[in-house]
Parts: structure tokens; sequence; C-alpha cells
């Protein structure tokens, strides 16, 4: 079953970035707050580590809460945010997997034994999963994806083709061809 | 896939995003780290201070050049010039053996500038081999201390659109006896020819001309025409994926911003 999409309406949320962006503190609390589990689910997406993702969130929301004065466009935050995350996120990923502390190596299995597909994307390789998170689960078309990743479109529909076909072929019985 | 997957797709995510445990945000935290993210207020990004800094090394090198070749700055030929290379200037870093006598690169995938533009401005010419259809002149070339090689380039956007053979693709050519005053280039794209250059004591290109030969090696060159360092950049024994080591030249740069 679909669970129901709990992200508040979108002029609320635009309604924070403006109030925000014109220099009101309670209303970039409040906006943190709200970004803050697509903010943590992105950067967990790509780095598959609560700790890990957590700071790597924390980082997004404080370089968003930063620079939030600067931006010019409210109707680009969306992208602007989801671009800011990935990024802060794959800066975290680049570090040398010995250099984490221990607790920070480890994934989480117990999510992704929980659904065969939902493992089976986690599993992808990052390039292709957060295309997939941005895609399926955010709604984002590919030109949005393509702007937060700066990737051309075009590529974006040919890399989530390829995610498909890894999916299907992953999920599919070798043994007479059931699936 | 069809739009049915699609949608499983969509509830597998949705499903496990549920099952994910988000943490508590931690607000102040979030806004402590963010005054790390705040800049003092300033009027130009980082961008355009960057396009700010190449005009000015643009200007730089024209003062240079023109102090050589007695230019006024005021000339519209240096103007041209200017003009050009503010546009275009950019800067590559490229990782080097330290302990390379010959420093080797493998590029042959500059941007390319129109030369037509500026050939009356630079401080020497260039001819093009019949059939070269890529332009790059390296103005600037400097060996850094760590072993990487610091190249300045002119650009154009569209190479197809030049025709004309009036100058070689510096990034192509081989220069090699200088001290001598004379040098020889291969294109890259035509590796059964060789350019050769002939220079007058004072640095200046005295002859061009281009002959077919067979060469199996290419490199880079490092030379003076007057006050301007030119780095010549060719294909070098490996032509490996040159994309790549563009990239990776890129990403050196990248590593050494603070």
């Amino acid at each position: 079953m679909i669970a129901p999409n709990d992200d508040p309406p979108i002029p609320s949320r635009e309604a924070l970035v403006r109030a925000a962006r014109d220099g009101d503190g309670a209303a970039l609390e409040e906006l943190v707050r709200e970004i803050w589990p697509d903010v943590f689910r992105i950067a967990w997406s790509v780095l598959r580590n609560h700790v890990a993702a957590e700071d790597a969130a924390q980082d997004a929301c404080a370089q968003i809460a930063a620079k939030i004065t600067t931006l010019r466009a409210p109707e680009a935050f969306t992208v602007w945010l989801y671009r800011t995350t990935v990024r802060a996120a794959t800066r975290y990923h680049a570090m040398p997997l010995d250099a984490l502390p221990d607790d920070l190596r480890a994934d989480q299995p117990a999510v992704e034994d929980r659904l065969d597909l939902g493992a089976q994307i986690l599993r992808l390789p990052r390039d292709l999963r957060i295309i997939v998170v941005l895609r399926y689960f955010l709604d984002c078309s590919s030109g949005e994806i393509g702007a937060i990743l700066g990737i051309p479109a075009p590529t974006i529909r040919f890399r989530l083709a390829a995610a498909r076909k890894r999916l299907r072929d992953a999920l599919t019985f070798p043994a007479n061809g059931d699936a | 896939m069809n739009s049915h997957d699609d949608l499983t797709l969509t509830s597998a995510l949705r499903a496990v995003f549920d099952d994910l445990a988000i943490p508590q945000v931690d607000v102040p935290r979030i806004l402590e780290r963010s005054s790390r993210h705040r800049r003092p207020q300033q009027t130009t990004s980082g961008v355009r201070l960057g396009a700010l800094l190449a005009i000015a090394a643009a200007v730089v090198l024209v003062m240079i050049a023109g102090t050589q070749r007695g230019w006024a700055l005021g000339d519209p030929a240096n103007q041209r010039l200017a003009a050009a290379l503010s546009q275009a200037l950019k800067m590559l870093h490229l990782p080097m053996p330290k302990d390379a006598a010959k420093p080797t690169l493998h590029i042959d995938n500059f941007q390319y500038v129109d030369i037509s533009r500026i050939q009356s401005a630079l401080p020497f010419r260039l001819i093009e081999p019949a059939g070269l259809r890529k332009y790059g002149v390296v103005v600037h070339g400097e060996t850094r201390r760590n072993g990487s090689v610091g190249v300045y380039w002119l650009t154009m956007p569209a190479p197809t659109t030049f025709h004309g053979a009036k100058a070689v693709s510096s990034d192509s050519i081989e220069v090699d006896e200088f001290a001598h005053g004379h040098a020889i280039g291969i294109p890259a794209a035509d590796p059964q020819k060789t350019v050769s250059l002939e220079f007058n004591p004072d640095g200046t290109l005295k002859r061009a001309h281009v002959v077919t030969l067979g060469f199996n090696d290419r490199a880079v060159r490092r030379f003076t025409i007057g006050n301007v360092d030119v780095a010549v950049i060719v294909n070098a024994r490996n032509p490996g994926p040159i994309a790549d080591t563009i990239r990776e030249g890129m990403l050196a740069r990248a590593a050494r911003r603070p």
C-alpha cells in the first residue's frame, strides 16, 4: 500500500522560503523542520548509513540556512535544496571507508531485508540510486533531476532505464524465468 | 519496466522510507553550523570574481606582450585581443611526473580559438596544416613546484565554423630545438604531417610550413616568444582517453583549492 505523502502543500513551503529569505528567523527554523525529512532521506539514500546521513543532512540544511538570503527565485528552492543535499552527501560518501568511524561503515540491512525491491534499489550504484530516489520518491522530472545533478536530461532518462533494467534483472529468477 | 513497474518502484521506495527512522532535527545545531557557511557579504559571486581575475590576467598578458611589441593599450587590435582573452582565457593545471626529464601529456581536446580574430595581435603567427580543424592557442604555460603544468589557452566555442587554413592548433604540435631558432611540430590530428616553425633571433616566427613525415612520439614543450611563454602540448606515446586526462587535470586543480 502506498503511504500517503505527508509533505505539506507547496504554497506553504514557498511562503516559508520567502519569509526565510527575507530574514525571518522563525520561518527559517520552521523551514528547516519542514525540509529535514526529505533532506535526511536523500542523504540516507546516498550514504545508506544513519549517522553519516544525519551529519550530511545537517550540513545541507546548514548550507541552505546560510545562503537562503541570496536565493533569487523561491520557486527554484526545491531543486537547490536537493542539489545541495546530494552534494553534501556525496562529499561525505567520497571519504575513504577506513577513514570513517566503525559505526559508520555498516549499512542498514534491517531495512534492506524487508522488501526485495527496496533492497535492490538500495544496492544500485550510487549514481543510479540517487536518480531512482529523486524520480520515484520525490517525483522529480528528468529535467529537474538533471538540474539537481548537473547532468543532461537525456542522460538522466538513460540512467533511469539502466536502473530499471538492473532492477528487473535482479528481481528475475534465473530458473524457469519466474519473476 | 512499464508504468505499472514505475508505480511498484514508487511503492517500494515509499515503503523503505516509511520504515526509515528519521532522527529528530536539531535546529540549533544546524543554525550553528550554518554560521560556518556564511561568508562576508560581497557584491560579486565567486564565478564573477573568477571571471574578473581571468580578465585581469588577460590584461596583464596583453600588457606584457604589448611592452615587448611596443603596443599601446589603446590600440584597437589590443582591445580586440583583450576582449578575446577576457572571454576565453582559461587555465588548466595538469599533473606531471616530478622526475620526468621531458614532461609529456596526452592532451588533444582543448577547446578552440578562432585564431583569425586575434592573429594580428599575437606576437607570433601560426600556420594551419591543411585539413586540421582544431584551433587552440596556449598563450602561457608554467611548471609548478609540485610538478604540474599550468596552461592558459584561448578557446573558440564553435571550431567548425572557422574556415581558412591560417593557424596551427598549438595543442597539437610539438616544438623542439627552439634554442636553435627552429621548432618542429606534429599535428595531433594528422601524425603524418610535421609543422616546422622557424624563428627570428628576436623570437618572432619567421616561417612555418608543413611537411609530411611520420612521427610516433609527441610531447610537451615550453618556449618563449618575446615575453610570452608558450606551452605546446601534443599527444604523446599513449594517446589514452583524452577526456580522462583533462578531467584528471581538472580534479587535480580542484584538489589544490583551499
